[in-house]
């Protein structure tokens, strides 16, 4: 009875699990079908593009709600709907690159002058004329996007495109003597230096322009019939061993040398920089007095700034006594004009006093556009990079570096800067150039520039 | 002994049972997670399997080996610009016989995996010779919407490839998409395709697999229509449908006569230099 029961049990399980099987297969099957639906098969007869572009379509715009549904409003909403669908296929607009480089690109447009828009013609260096507005009010959401294709899905194939911008890995670092390591063809960056000495690089976004290349590979082969190849089956002459060598076991061994001495990769004078000049200036020692030091402010840390350890407690009594006087009579201290507030330390007894100024905030933004999303072997690109300083304190050695791709072949004396600057041009590893801009004057803040250049493909 | 007839009185059931139902619930999740992940989306782009195959294969094993490794490749018309030496006129299979030859170079959209059967006379230089050169193309190009025929597969027939198909040679050319990363930096231009000599005992489409993404074969030579002008299916390959532009095709630059020598005549082809038109995509029904 008991078996009975258990088989019914377990027949009454599986055919619940059945069911609930039956039911995600529906899902699924339902779901499958959704997708079949949104991306139709394609036909024999279909003409170009029409497997895989129904992303490109452009999308309806979202009705209005309920509660702004009057007459007036819908009737708009249908002659928008109206004028946003082509009429006819061939009214289709022409693809003119990723959508964010378009409206950066207009943007970037509206902001340049029109002296910018100069014919394509070769021109020797000149002098900068230009007069830059400030910065566009590009979203920084819409250019750190990643690009792709229209109607592609991921992942897209990118030996289609040349790429021209960003900052693969490995990341470009700029060493002491000003070189930059890390540079792979096709990087373009900007790299500054802060007021408190920091080198910083600022890559720009990537610029894709649709190029393929084609080659091809060639083999010619010989048609052969009734043809019969001999090899040699083996040498007859035998050749006596005439010499051994014989071989000495190691008598020593040598030891590896151990490691002696560490060089440090980074020179320790930016710690004392920030400890030294702003916050801290217990470290200045007293320049003049007109008299002698009296016997209770004869101590080191007024006299050479330095504080001993025996005179801690004359100088934390010394600070107590001075907070026990009267509001109008405490201590005022002014650092540069600006009102000093003491510093509490943890480890001492002595008050440091400081200026609390806002924090300063380097920060470039760089922007690179091309002038076309697309282009065949032979017809020029033009590139645009814009950088503005949108940070809080001037920059100072501001170098824009672009280092081309192979297939971007640079036109000389089509570089133009609307800043002063020193440009020269190398060659990389790809066989391409290194563009190269340095500022001659800082960046100050809410100030940007302008530099163009001409490139072929190749 | 308990029944449980509902599910609500699962939740009232022993520690045992309710064991049991969890593990028949994960079994349930983890079929209904395999099929979905057996459904989902294919990539555009396939992985380089050209590489484990030979270019010496059977002429249309290649592209069917390629449709069945899926993704947006089947009834696709790629694009093709055949590009010969100046004079020669170019015709391709159509029914039991070949078109009106017609001036080259010749663009049309050729399906991925068919094999196509051309018909190349008025070689310069060789006055009377034919050459029958098929072409195989096993991988497409995704360019950006309406600019398919703007850039097309080129597909370079070098007087030097007619003259050794002419004296009894088999020639093979693997037409490869370049890898930008790995482009060699030497100036090109539309009617200049570089190109590779692969050496004896070796693999043309493996070399061009290791340069980028192989896209077309091309062989001519050694066989010749068993009679003509109505040459048997098995030599036509079936004669697969061709796409013909309804449009002018900006077409490219003259081509060469000879090594290093470029020709100044142009291409009598119709609508020349009309650079700027949109090709017309019609579109599936329902699409705007």
């Amino acid at each position: 009875m008991e078996i009975m029961q258990t088989k019914t049990l377990t027949f009454r399980l599986l055919r619940w699990w059945l069911r609930l099987t039956v039911a995600g297969s529906v899902i699924i099957l339902c779901s499958c079908q959704q997708l079949s639906v949104r991306r139709p098969p394609p036909s024999p007869a279909l003409p170009l593009g029409s497997a895989w572009n129904h992303e490109a379509a452009p999308r309806q715009k979202a009705p209005p709600s309920s509660s702004t549904s009057s007459a007036a409003v819908w009737d708009g909403w249908l002659r928008s709907q109206k004028t946003d669908e082509p009429s006819s296929p061939e009214e289709h607009i022409p693809y003119q690159g990723p959508l964010w480089a378009s409206s950066a690109r207009q943007e970037a447009h509206k902001a340049v002058p029109a002296a910018f828009e100069a014919p394509l013609v070769e021109s020797e260096p000149r002098e900068p004329t230009l007069r830059i507005e400030p910065a566009p009010n590009i979203p920084r959401e819409s250019l750190v996007s990643p690009f792709q294709p229209p109607g592609a899905r991921r992942p897209w194939p990118t030996d289609e495109y040349v790429r021209d911008g960003a900052d693969e890995p490995p990341k470009v670092l700029v060493t002491e003597d000003w070189r930059l390591t890390g540079m792979n063809a096709g990087d373009t960056v900007v790299h500054y230096e802060t007021q408190s000495g920091r080198r910083v690089v600022e890559p720009t976004n990537p610029v894709y322009v649709y190029s393929p290349r084609f080659g091809a590979v060639r083999q010619v082969l010989s048609f052969s019939s009734e043809e019969q190849f001999e090899f040699a089956a083996g040498t007859a002459g035998s050749t006596a061993i005439q010499q051994s060598q014989r071989h000495f076991a190691p008598l020593s061994s040598k030891q590896h040398y151990q490691l002696q001495e560490q060089t440090a990769d980074r020179r320790v004078n930016q710690l004392a920089s920030q400890q030294g000049d702003g916050t801290v200036s217990g470290t200045m020692g007293l320049r003049a007095v007109h008299d002698g030091f009296l016997p209770y402010e004869n101590l080191s840390v007024l006299r050479t700034g330095k504080l001993e350890a025996h005179e801690f407690v004359l100088v934390a009594q010394a600070a107590e006594a001075a907070r026990g006087w009267s509001h109008a009579a405490v201590v005022q201290v002014f650092i540069d004009s600006k009102a000093a507030v003491a510093l509490p330390g943890v480890t001492a007894v002595d008050v440091f006093y400081g200026v609390e100024e806002p924090p300063t905030f380097p920060k470039l933004r760089v922007i690179k556009l091309a002038s076309r999303g697309h282009a065949a072997p032979g017809e020029l690109i033009q590139f645009v990079i814009r950088f503005d300083n949108v940070g809080t304190e001037p920059l100072k050695n501001v170098t824009v570096v672009d280092s081309l791709t192979a297939r971007l072949e640079f036109i000389n004396g089509t570089a133009d800067c609307s800043l002063p600057s020193e440009f020269s041009v190398e060659e990389n590893q790809a066989g391409s150039s290194v563009l190269r801009w340095h500022l001659t004057e800082p960046l100050a803040p809410g100030e940007g520039g302008v530099i163009r250049f001409h490139c072929r493909v190749r | 002994m308990t029944h449980f007839d509902r599910p609500s009185q699962w939740l009232s059931a022993p520690p045992r049972r309710q064991a049991i139902f969890k593990f028949l619930g994960l079994v349930s999740l983890f079929t209904c997670g395999f099929v979905n992940i057996s459904h989902s989306a294919e990539p555009l782009v396939s992985p380089p399997v050209h590489f484990f195959h030979h270019g010496n294969l059977q002429p249309g094993l290649v592209g069917a080996i390629r449709l069945q490794s899926g993704g947006p490749v089947a009834n696709y018309f790629q694009p093709v610009q055949i590009i010969a030496p100046p004079g020669a006129r170019i015709g391709f299979a159509q029914g039991n016989s070949f078109s009106e030859p017609e001036p080259a170079p010749l663009t049309v959209g050729l399906l991925i995996g068919p094999v196509y059967r051309f018909r190349i006379i008025n070689i310069p230089l060789l006055p009377g010779r034919e050459v029958f050169p098929t072409i195989e193309v096993i991988d497409r190009v995704y360019p950006p919407l309406g600019l398919e025929w703007k850039y097309p597969i080129p597909i370079e027939l070098t007087l030097e490839d007619l003259r050794l198909a002419v004296e009894g040679r088999f020639v093979t050319r693997v037409i490869y998409l370049e890898d930008p990363e790995r482009a060699l930096p030497v100036a090109t231009d539309q009617a200049e395709q570089n190109w590779f000599e692969a050496p004896p005992k070796t693999d043309p489409l493996t070399i061009a697999d290791q340069l980028g993404r192989p896209v077309a074969i091309v062989r001519m030579g050694g066989r010749v229509p068993t009679w003509f002008p109505y040459a048997d299916q098995q030599f036509l390959y079936g004669s697969p449908p061709v796409l013909r532009p309804t449009h002018p095709v900006e077409t490219q630059p003259a081509g060469r006569l000879e090594d290093g020598k470029r020709s100044a005549m142009s291409w009598p082809a119709n609508g020349i230099g009309q650079s700027g038109a949109r090709p017309s995509i019609t579109r599936l029904p329902g699409e705007p």
